[in-house]
C-alpha cells in the first residue's frame, strides 16, 4: 500500500528519539520536528499556528517549543527572521518522517496493508487484464480509457469501488459528497465522475464474468450453499415484479443468487428479474456452479417438494438437499422412518 | 406412498416437542454426506447465508442499487395472464358446450315427456331443464366474462427489466470485501485470547480515527482511544497487541499500532 509522501525521501541519520514527555506526545512531537524540519528558520509561534491548524491540540509555550528545538538541533538564531538566502539550508540528510496528524479510518488502512502483504488484488486485476484483452480483438473498434489502463490504474480504481463501503460510501455519489480517506489510502483521491466511469467501462467489456474466477478460493469446500437476495428497485418505468415488497407494496427490483461454499466463502453470484422463480433456473445456475467451482453438491433455501427438481438435479449427477414442504406431510405418520438415531434431547433422526 | 421414480431420499427429525422437520436429498447428496449429518449441514445455512447477507447488507453495501439502464422486453406478467386467461376460456368454452348438450337432450326428454303424456315425469325433467338452463347461463356468462378480461388485457404490452452488469460487478466487489474481512479476522482471531466479532472490529478498529508517522525504518499507527469504555478500551489494546503480532509491513517496512489517549 503507497503511502502518499508528499516529501523526497530522506536518510534516517536525523531521526530523532520520539519519546512522550509530559507535555508533547510521540505524536505532537513528530509533527513539530516535521514542521521544523520542513523550515528550520520558522518562528516558534509560526510552527505553533501551523500546528492548530493541523486539528493536532499541543499546549505548550513559545519557550518550551524553543528547548525542543535547541535540543534537535533545529533552532533559528535569535533577533528577527532573516533573508530567504540567509536562512540554514535543510540538510539533505534528513530523517524520512511523515506524518498524517488526522487520519481516518486506521483499522481500513491496516486492513488494506495486509491485504496488501498477501497480494490479495493480484487475481482481481489478472482478471480484468484478462477481460480487457479478450474484448480488444472482439471489438477493434472501441477505445475508451480503460483499454489503455496500467494495471496500477486499475488496481487503485477497484480499490476505490471496493474499500468504499468501509468508509461509510454506499453510493458512487457518496465519494463527493463524504469526507473519506482514499488519499491516505490509496496515495490518490477519486471523485464519483471517475469510479462512475469505470463501472461503465467495467460493464462494456463485461467484467463481471471475467471477476468470477478471482471469488473461487484456491480449496473450496465441499457443499455450496444457495440463497436468493432480493432488492427493491425504484422506476417510473413500467417493470417487472416480483415477491419484494416496502410498505406492503409489490416492487421492482433484482434477485441476486448467490453460492457460499461450507467454509463461508462466497463463490458465485448471478442477478435474475424478480418476478422469475428460483426453480426455473436453479438447475442451470447450478450447472454453472460446479463449473466455475467443482462443487456438485447443493443446500438451497426452499420448502422445495418437486420430484422434477429431484430428478432434474439427478439427472446432471448433483446432489440436493432441501427441507419438505410442511404443507408436504402430516409429520411421522406420512412416512415408513427406520430409527438412525436419538440424540440426548430425545431428538429422533 | 413412495413412487417408483422419485429419487429423493428423506431424513426426518422428530423432536420431542415441536414440529417434525423433514429433509430429502438426492442420491448424491446420501453419498456424500452422512444422513444423520444432513440437518446439522441444512442449520449450518443460517450463519453461512442469512447472516452473512445481513453483514453485507450492513458493511458491503449489498442493498444499494448501482447502474440505471433497462431493457425494454416483452410484458412477461401480462403474457402469464393472457396464457392463464386463455386456459380459463378454454376450459369455460368446453363447459359451455358441455352444458349446451345436456340442454339439448334434457329439451329432448322434455319433449318425450310431453308427448307421452308424462305427469310426474315431465314435472321433474321440467325441473332438471330448468337447472340445466341455468348452468348453461352461469356457463356463457363467465366465458362472456373472461373474454371481457382477454380483451381487457390489450395488445401484447411492453415492460423494462434491469440491466443487471453494473449491480453484478458491485456484488462481487462486496463478496470479495466479505471473504477478505474473514480471512484476515481469521488471521486476527488468531493472535487474541477473546472472541470477538467482526462487527465490534469494524466499530471499533476500522471507523476510528487516528495519526499515521512513517519513519524511515517503520510505520506507527496510532488509534484514538477517545470516547471508549474501559472494557472497550481493553478490548482494543488486545486487538492492537494482536495486529502488532500479524507482523503487518508497508513498503517493506514494519506496521506498528498504538493506542492513542487524545483529550476530550
Amino acid at each position: 500500500m503507497p503511502l502518499a509522501l508528499s516529501k523526497p525521501p530522506l536518510t534516517a541519520s536525523a531521526s530523532p528519539p520520539f519519546e512522550a514527555g509530559r507535555k508533547l506526545g510521540t505524536v505532537e512531537m513528530a509533527l513539530v520536528w516535521k514542521l521544523l524540519h520542513e523550515d528550520p528558520a520558522c518562528p516558534s509561534r509560526v510552527v505553533l499556528a501551523k500546528v492548530a491548524q493541523s486539528q493536532v491540540p499541543i499546549a505548550v509555550s513559545v519557550r518550551h517549543l524553543n528547548r525542543l528545538r535547541a535540543k534537535w538541533h533545529l533552532n533559528r538564531r535569535k533577533g528577527r527572521p532573516g533573508q530567504t538566502a540567509l536562512s540554514r539550508p535543510v540538510g539533505s540528510g534528513g530523517a524520512v518522517l511523515q506524518v498524517t496528524p488526522h487520519l481516518s479510518c486506521v483499522g481500513v488502512h491496516l486492513f488494506a496493508h495486509w491485504l496488501d502483504q498477501q497480494e490479495g488484488f493480484a487475481p482481481v486485476v489478472a482478471c480484468l487484464r484478462q477481460a480487457i484483452e479478450a474484448h480488444k480483438p472482439t471489438h477493434p473498434d472501441d477505445d475508451f480509457a480503460l483499454v489503455h489502463h496500467r494495471d496500477q490504474t486499475l488496481l487503485r480504481r477497484f480499490q476505490a469501488l471496493f474499500f468504499a463501503p468501509l468508509l461509510g460510501i454506499e453510493t458512487l455519489t457518496g465519494f463527493d459528497t463524504h469526507e473519506h480517506p482514499l488519499q491516505t489510502l490509496l496515495g490518490r483521491g477519486y471523485h464519483s465522475a471517475t469510479l462512475t466511469q469505470f463501472l461503465g467501462q467495467l460493464e462494456r467489456i463485461d467484467a463481471a464474468g471475467a471477476l468470477i474466477p478471482a471469488l473461487v478460493p484456491q480449496q473450496v469446500g465441499q457443499i455450496a450453499y444457495v440463497d436468493g437476495h432480493m432488492i427493491a428497485y425504484w422506476s417510473r418505468v413500467p417493470m417487472h415484479k416480483g415477491k419484494i415488497t416496502m410498505l406492503g407494496r409489490i416492487m421492482a427490483g433484482s434477485q441476486a443468487v448467490i453460492a457460499h461454499d461450507d467454509t463461508g466463502q462466497g463463490l458465485f453470484v448471478e442477478y435474475h428479474p424478480p418476478d422469475r422463480h428460483l426453480s426455473q433456473f436453479i438447475v442451470d445456475y447450478c450447472q454453472k456452479v460446479a463449473l466455475a467451482t467443482g462443487v456438485a453438491v447443493f443446500v438451497i433455501d426452499r420448502a422445495a417438494n418437486a420430484v422434477a427438481l429431484a430428478r432434474a438435479f439427478e439427472h446432471q449427477d448433483f446432489g440436493l438437499l432441501c427441507m419438505l414442504d410442511d404443507n408436504e406431510h402430516y409429520g411421522l405418520e406420512s412416512f415408513e422412518a427406520t430409527l438412525e438415531e436419538t440424540r440426548k434431547d430425545g431428538t429422533k433422526v | 406412498m413412495p413412487r417408483a421414480d422419485d429419487p429423493r431420499h428423506f431424513v426426518i427429525v422428530a423432536p420431542a416437542e415441536g414440529k417434525t422437520l423433514v429433509y430429502w436429498g438426492t442420491p448424491r447428496v446420501k453419498a456424500t454426506l452422512e444422513p444423520t449429518a444432513w440437518p446439522q449441514v441444512y442449520r449450518e445455512r443460517s450463519e453461512l447465508q442469512e447472516n452473512s447477507f445481513k453483514r453485507m447488507i450492513d458493511h458491503g453495501a449489498l442493498n444499494t442499487n448501482y447502474g440505471r439502464k433497462k431493457i425494454i422486453g416483452a410484458d412477461r406478467h401480462q403474457q402469464r395472464v393472457r396464457e392463464h386467461l386463455d386456459q380459463a376460456l378454454e376450459a369455460a368454452q368446453k363447459r359451455v358446450e358441455k352444458q349446451g348438450q345436456k340442454v339439448k337432450t334434457q329439451q329432448a326428454k322434455v319433449v318425450e315427456s310431453a308427448s307421452k303424456g308424462h305427469g310426474k315425469r315431465l314435472e321433474q325433467r321440467q325441473r332438471t331443464l330448468a337447472v340445466l338452463d341455468k348452468a348453461l347461463t352461469d356457463a356463457q356468462h363467465k366465458q362472456a366474462r373472461l373474454a371481457e378480461h382477454a380483451s381487457a388485457l390489450g395488445p401484447p404490452g411492453k415492460r423494462a427489466d434491469r440491466d443487471f452488469r453494473k449491480q453484478t460487478i458491485m456484488t462481487i466487489r462486496t463478496l470479495l470485501l466479505e471473504n477478505a474481512l474473514r480471512a484476515f479476522m481469521v488471521v486476527l482471531l488468531g493472535t487474541l485470547q477473546t472472541q470477538v466479532s467482526l462487527e465490534c472490529i469494524l466499530r471499533l478498529v476500522f471507523e476510528r480515527s487516528g495519526t499515521r508517522i512513517g519513519t524511515s525504518s517503520e510505520v506507527v499507527y496510532w488509534i484514538n482511544t477517545t470516547g471508549l469504555s474501559l472494557p472497550y478500551r481493553r478490548l482494543l489494546a488486545e486487538v492492537v497487541e494482536g495486529l502488532c503480532a500479524m507482523d503487518l509491513r508497508a513498503q517493506g517496512k514494519p506496521i506498528r499500532v498504538r493506542l492513542r489517549d487524545m483529550p476530550p
